[in-house]
Formats: C-alpha cells, sequence, structure tokens
C-alpha cells in the first residue's frame, strides 16, 4: 500500500527522497568544523527551534548542565551526528566525546567540577535512580510515544516543523524508532500500558521532588539537568491534548512549576533564543 | 492449568538457579513473597508480545513480568507495599526502572551472556549444538537490541561503568538493611533478586559483576542470600532438577522475629 500511495503521490514522494538524499549528504560528508578556543566546549546540536533551545531532551539536558556548572561553550548546529550516532556530542581540546551522560563525566574531570559535592551518599544514589528511571524509561513512554506515536500530527504542529521534515518523519524515522523501541522492550506493549508506565513513571518523580525547589533539596545538582531536558520537552514541547502534557498539567504541577523554576535560573534567554534573535551562544561570561 | 491457581509460564530449569532469567526468578519470588499458589509450565511457549514469563489465571492471560506483578496484586489484594510512605514507594518505582531498564543491559546481557558466554553455557550445561546456535544467532541478535536500547553503542568499558554505578547505587540504598525498604521485604526486592542472584549464582567468576557483588558491595551478596533462604529453601531441589509442576502451597507465615535473627546472623 506504501508502494501505490509513493507512485500516486509521486510529487510528494520525490520531494522527500531529495529531503533524505540531501540530509545524508549533510550528515556524511566532513565538514569544516567550527573552531573554538582551548577550553572552551563545542557543543554539536541540531538548530534551535521555535518552541525551546532544542527538541532534543539530552541536547537541552546537556546544555542546561554546562550552562549550571558555568562552563564555557559554543554551539554547533549543524546536526552532525557523533560517533555513536547520536547527537549530542562535544569537542573540548580537540577531542569528542559522545553521548550526553559521558559528555558529562568529561567535562566534570576536565573542569574540575562536580554538581554533587554536597550530597550524601544516599542522595547520590538516589539521583542516579533518578536520572537512568528518567533516560532509560520515562523518556521512551512519555515523549517518544506522545510526540512520535499518539499525537505525532499536533506534536508536529506544535513544534511548526516544516512539511518535508514531516513527511520524512512519517515515512521513515517512525519506522526506526519503532524498531529501535522493540529491542528496548517497550515497544512491544499497547499504547495503553506505555502510557500507563510514563505515568507512573512521572507520578514517582512528583512525589520524590516533593515542595522541594530541585530534586535534591535548595540548590540545582546534576539530575536537575536531566530532569528538566525531558521534563522541559514535555512541557514546552508537546500539544495540550498529549497524555504526558496532560497529566503534568492536571496532576503533577509541582513538576510543571520546577520546569519553570530551570528555566527561569538557566535559560534568561530562552525567548530571545527560540524567537532567533540570539545568535550568540558564548556563555561563559554572561555569568549566569 | 488448574482453576483459580496462576500458572506460569517460564523457560525451562537450568544451572544452578531456579531460573537464569531475572523477570522468571523476579516473578516467582514476587508470588512466594504474596504467598499466592501457583505451578509451572515449562514448555518454552511465549506469549503474544513475544515474552517469557507470562501467567495465566483461568480467562485471564497477561504478558511481560511487570504488569503480571501488578495483575496479582490486585487480584489477590496483595498487601507487601501497603505499609510504605508515597516516597518509598517512589523510590521503589525507581530502582524498578533502572534495574529492569538499565543495569539488566549492562550485567546480564553485555557481562553475562556476550562478554562470558562460554562460562555461562557451561554453568547452564547448555548442549554444544544449541550453544553454536546461540553463538550464531542469539548473541548478534542481543547485540542489536543492545544498540536499538541505546546502551549497545557505548564500549565495554562505559558499559561496565554504567554497571558498576547503577549497581553502587542500590547498595548505597540497601545499606545495613535487611529489605530494600526497611525490615520486611516489599515487591521491589523480588525484582531486584531476580537481577542479582543471576550475577552471583549463574554468572562467570571472571565477570566483572560477579567480581563486584562478592568482593565490593558485599551486601547486596547478603541480600541474595537472605531472599534465597527465606523464599526459596526447595532452592536445591530445583536445580537438582525435581519436578515442580505441582502447585506451590506456601509454608507457614514467615516470622519476622526469625528473619532479623537471620539477618543479625549474616
Amino acid at each position: 500500500m506504501t508502494w501505490e500511495w509513493i507512485c500516486e503521490h509521486w510529487v510528494i514522494s520525490s520531494a522527500a527522497a531529495l529531503a533524505i538524499l540531501v540530509l545524508a549528504v549533510r550528515i556524511l560528508t566532513p565538514r569544516r568544523r567550527k573552531s573554538v578556543p582551548d577550553d572552551v566546549v563545542l557543543l554539536h546540536s541540531f538548530p534551535r527551534t521555535t518552541f525551546a533551545p532544542s527538541s532534543s531532551p539530552f541536547v537541552l539536558k546537556l546544555e542546561t548542565y554546562l550552562r549550571m556548572a558555568k562552563i564555557p561553550y559554543e554551539v554547533d548546529d549543524s546536526s552532525v551526528f557523533g560517533k555513536k550516532g547520536k547527537i549530542p556530542w562535544i569537542t573540548l581540546n580537540n577531542k569528542d566525546v559522545a553521548d550526553s551522560y559521558f559528555s558529562i563525566e568529561h567535562i566534570n574531570k576536565h573542569f574540575e567540577v562536580d554538581l554533587d559535592h554536597d550530597l550524601t551518599a544516599q542522595q547520590r544514589a538516589t539521583s542516579r535512580l533518578l536520572e537512568k528511571t528518567m533516560e532509560e524509561n520515562t523518556f521512551w513512554a512519555t515523549m517518544v510515544q506522545d510526540l512520535i506515536f499518539d499525537h505525532c500530527d499536533e506534536s508536529m504542529e506544535h513544534q511548526k516543523i516544516p512539511m518535508i521534515f514531516r513527511l520524512l518523519l512519517k515515512l521513515y524515522f517512525k519506522r526506526v524508532i519503532k524498531k529501535y523501541r522493540w529491542g528496548h522492550g517497550i515497544g512491544r506493549h499497547s499504547s495503553e500500558e506505555i502510557r500507563h508506565i510514563g505515568a507512573c513513571d512521572l507520578r514517582a518523580m512528583s512525589v520524590l521532588l516533593g515542595d522541594k525547589p530541585y530534586f535534591m533539596g535548595d540548590e540545582p545538582t546534576r539530575v536537575d539537568a536531566t530532569m528538566f531536558g525531558i521534563l522541559g520537552i514535555l512541557v514546552f514541547g508537546l500539544p495540550a491534548v498529549a497524555s504526558s502534557h496532560k497529566l503534568l498539567d492536571t496532576e503533577l504541577p509541582n513538576l510543571v512549576k520546577y520546569v519553570h523554576r530551570m528555566k527561569e535560573r538557566f535559560w534568561p534567554d530562552w525567548n530571545n533564543i527560540v524567537s532567533k534573535t540570539d545568535c550568540s551562544y558564548l556563555c561563559g561570561s554572561t555569568g549566569i | 492449568p488448574q482453576p483459580g491457581v496462576v500458572t506460569v509460564h517460564e523457560i525451562p530449569r537450568r544451572g544452578p538457579i531456579p531460573s537464569f532469567s531475572p523477570f522468571a526468578l523476579k516473578l516467582e519470588t514476587f508470588l512466594r513473597m504474596a504467598k499466592i499458589p501457583y505451578q509451572v509450565d515449562h514448555s518454552d511457549k511465549v506469549s503474544k508480545k513475544g515474552k517469557i514469563p507470562w501467567i495465566e489465571l483461568d480467562e485471564d492471560v497477561i504478558s511481560d513480568s511487570t504488569f503480571c506483578i501488578e495483575y496479582l496484586i490486585k487480584k489477590f489484594a496483595v498487601r507487601l507495599d501497603n505499609h510504605l510512605c508515597e516516597e518509598d514507594k517512589a523510590i521503589a518505582r525507581c530502582m524498578w526502572k533502572m534495574i529492569e531498564e538499565n543495569t539488566f543491559w549492562a550485567t546480564v546481557v553485555q557481562d553475562r551472556t556476550i562478554n562470558h558466554i562460554d562460562e555461562f553455557m557451561k554453568i547452564c550445561k547448555v548442549p554444544f549444538v544449541t550453544v553454536v546456535l546461540i553463538k550464531l544467532i542469539s548473541v548478534p541478535r542481543l547485540k542489536k537490541l543492545m544498540y536499538s536500547h541505546g546502551i549497545g553503542r557505548h564500549s565495554q568499558e562505559e558499559i561496565r561503568h554504567i554497571g558498576q554505578q547503577d549497581l553502587q547505587a542500590i547498595s548505597t540504598i540497601l545499606g545495613t538493611k535487611p529489605f530494600f525498604l526497611g525490615d520486611s521485604a516489599t515487591t521491589v526486592d523480588a525484582v531486584i533478586f531476580g537481577l542479582l542472584a543471576n550475577l552471583t549464582h549463574c554468572i562467570s567468576e571472571e565477570a566483572w559483576s560477579y567480581k563486584l557483588l562478592k568482593n565490593d558491595l558485599k551486601n547486596l551478596d547478603d541480600f541474595v542470600e537472605r531472599m534465597k533462604d527465606i523464599y526459596w529453601p526447595d532452592w536445591n531441589e530445583l536445580i537438582e532438577g525435581k519436578p515442580n509442576t505441582n502447585i506451590f502451597c506456601s509454608q507457614d507465615s514467615i516470622d519476622p522475629d526469625a528473619v532479623m535473627d537471620m539477618c543479625n546472623e549474616l
């Protein structure tokens, strides 16, 4: 049926095929990398969006972390994927590090930073549980489920994704992500079951935040970067009709307030960025 | 299947452990903790989701060990977790998810089944031809699943670091308590036991996860032995191959003082 559809709609299909070709050339062609001074992190990510500094929760997490730790950085938004086939990745003093988690570990080591230095061993352990639950489970059950499967059209409309990429997403990326989900395990459940999994996770996180300003207490720590990365996309990047967005709005107001709190503290330039009026991302001198 | 009795469909018993599937071991341990009579079917049939274990109870068929437990808690009004405060329940949720969606891949899949496949097959007395098939078909498939999951894109050293950090975190949460959330066992203990028992009883002794549990995170090793002694008094009989097709009738209710005595001895 897909082949017949493609033949009947050859104009759109040709445009989609051309877009895939252009994307492939961009990804595979070695580009002249942006150069930054020593001890300045070059963060490789996607272009800015109109609803958040990044459509990727992992980019948002990593960039927020850089701001929290006051690490000078610049952004390369050319969408070049790193060695592990992932975005974000970083370059620091000519060394590439893929994956947001290992990027943070590398940054901590290089700059001798430890945002968790005041935490007890118990709190560090709880941080770990929260981080891994959010990234390895909640992310799939909320963001991926809502954005790609349950409310794809509404989400793309909300995020103002160009028509050509909407087609790419539906014709190609959706299938790839479906395969990844199956491999992960969560893709074997029904949509209702996946939503249930996500809801249970978010409710647990709401309990663990409680009425504290940040997850581990009065000051933000490493885990807040992760939590904000994903919760931020659920709040700003999903339409009102999306299940996880609705759940946050109706039942878990402390998580929504938390997102706004993190945004105000670490992204005072959020509105400038999403309205594309601010093109300078050199953060180190902004004294955040 | 007998009416009114839970039938657990799981892989056959093999090796020095009642199940080398952490999910089947978790599910059976939970049934025993909750004192729910059950019988086991080892015919290897997978569920509609392509997963095993799964359960049947009269007309109800439930796939996925976590959904099975949620179903059983409702159906049998299981009160194991009722005394927990909301915060403890939330911690339990996060431990559960981290163990099954992250630690499992770094330890059981990468360390045991991929890195030390030969010893694992030997421990489970798997015939030579099956070992060859597993190496040719199952191991590449597992690597693909790990890539899809995301964790498979990291180096060996990075995967080990991930698993180590996870195990360190739960060791810290457990501390000197007999069970993860206090003096009495709750559902999350069955979940963690299912995984950890496989890392201490059914794995090469050269595996980093085995060494970590035996040498550094001793409280986790002790926890495994504690759970094994309380909930699997028939462990040795089962691994010797004695059949287990009869309804498991729960033993006399567990005396909490006896548990504390045992913990103090350990």
